[in-house]
């Protein structure tokens, strides 16, 4: 197992160790500390952490490295809320894998926000920079605050109508000319990212319990493109694409009720049914459908903190 | 036909997504083979194989022109066999298809010490000894044939 973490600050190794033999329940021989080009390392120990400095506005890189030696190890973030405390600094890791600029940071205090950390190219070396978080840190006053959407679509929500759709589309075997089969395709990653939409807001907006208006309006307006597509289709994908949006537009609507459309036109402008001339806007309900408490009310950002 | 200045290459009004009305660039030079040497080891790490490394500027400045097609789903573009997403800074980010590779903390670990040492296993003496490489061989190997270009997905 690994950990990957990037400090703030000045880093004692010393405390570093006996913070990483607390952390595993070991003894305090039994961590290596180094630098990369340093030649007396244990590597016999089965807890190896190489120490590289970095440029910007962090200044660590830890890189962890546990041998099968070390038994149950806590998970990245306990380990990383643990450090930020025994070394009395901010403590960063990454979210997800992407995008690459998501991480985590937890003060000494236990306080974790998201934060967004560009890894900036220089000249021969890369330069961090925290471009913003969504929480304040007492350890690291003056940071900027803001929304971190572009993560919340990392997380992907289960979407089993889709699926059984694709399952059973492939196993038909459809035959299809490249047209047909791109018109199939677009159908139905357009179903999916509707049922991850709607599977989202009936689970109260995973990950951080919010959603941007713009993301949602996004998200209207690939159903509008599922409409169009579906059109297209040769009349078996058409059959079952068609029944699939339909079982996840009744979701929808169970979940919603119908506001004309403002709170999303006050949030993001005019939809599609105030848009005269633009065609089948009388048939795109759900741009009339919005659930009982706003997706965006709950964002982080200025105004929150 | 694509822009021959920038980066950034500014999007075309055509472009959806994550892209839109954003001043494109290319990936950070950690997902080349040679740009291991110092990137950042993390969790996963996309990285081109030899033979690729020139196609990232022809895919952005092509997501730039609209010619790539948006994925709803993955909420990435889609060009040329490879799939991208984009920062907010508008830095694009490889994520995965033809010429590309993931690697693990491991496999990108083994990869930097094997573009510090210019590719000879023996100039690199952490491989022989740090656990993390001697408990998992085939980490290194991977490493090395993606160097040598020779590895096959």
């Amino acid at each position: 197992m690994s950990y990957g973490f990037l400090i703030y600050g000045r880093l004692d190794r010393d405390r570093l160790a006996a913070a990483l033999a607390d952390l595993l329940s070991l003894p305090v021989e039994s961590v290596d500390v180094g630098a990369e080009d340093d030649d007396d390392r244990n590597w016999s120990a089965p807890v190896s952490c190489t120490v590289t400095p970095v440029t910007g506005e962090l200044h660590w890189h830890l890189d962890i490295y546990l041998t099968q030696a070390v038994h149950t190890p806590p998970p990245e973030p306990v380990a990383a809320a643990w450090l930020a405390n025994s070394l009395r600094t901010v403590v960063g890791y990454q979210a997800v894998p992407e995008p690459p600029s998501a991480y985590w940071l937890v003060g000494p205090d236990g306080v974790r926000t998201r934060a967004r950390i560009y890894e900036e190219d220089a000249d021969d070396f890369s330069t961090l920079r925290i471009d913003a978080v969504e929480k304040p840190l007492a350890a690291l006053p003056g940071l900027p605050i803001s929304a971190i959407p572009e993560v919340i679509r990392s997380y992907r929500m289960p979407t089993p109508v889709t699926d059984h759709v694709l399952a059973r589309l492939n196993a038909a075997d459809t035959p299809t000319d490249d047209a047909a089969a791109m018109a199939i395709r677009s159908a139905t990653n357009r179903l999916g990212a509707w049922e991850d939409m709607v599977t989202r807001l009936v689970g109260g907006w995973p990950p951080d319990g919010w959603y941007p208006a713009e993301y949602y309006r996004e998200d209207l307006e690939t159903r509008d493109k599922l409409a169009s597509t579906i059109t297209e289709l040769p009349a078996r994908a058409r059959d079952e694409i068609g029944r699939a949006a339909a079982e996840v537009d009744r979701r929808f609507a169970e979940a919603t009720r119908d506001d004309g459309g403002q709170a999303l036109a006050a949030a993001t402008g005019a939809g599609p049914a105030e848009s005269p001339g633009r065609p089948g806007a009388a048939d795109r309900w759900w741009w009339n459908r919005i659930p009982e408490s706003l997706p965006w009310q709950n964002a982080p950002g200025p105004l929150s903190a | 036909m694509v822009s021959s200045s920038g980066p950034p290459w500014p999007t075309s009004d055509s472009v959806t997504g994550s892209a839109r009305g954003r001043n494109l660039n290319p990936p950070h030079r950690r997902h080349t083979i040679n740009g291991a040497r110092n990137g950042e080891i993390k969790p996963s790490n996309t990285v081109y194989l030899r033979g690729y490394e020139d196609v990232a500027t022809q895919d952005v400045q092509a997501i730039a022109a609209g010619h790539a097609t948006w994925n709803e789903r993955t909420q990435r573009y889609e060009i040329n066999g490879r799939s991208y997403g984009v920062e907010p800074s508008g830095t694009v980010f490889p994520s995965s298809g033809t010429g590309m590779v993931r690697l693990d903390r491991n496999e990108y670990a083994a990869l930097q010490q094997i573009v510090r040492a210019g590719g000879d296993l023996s100039a690199a003496p952490q491989l022989s000894r740090n656990p993390r490489f001697t408990g998992n061989p085939e980490a290194v190997a991977k490493a090395k044939a993606i160097y040598d270009g020779t590895y096959q997905p």
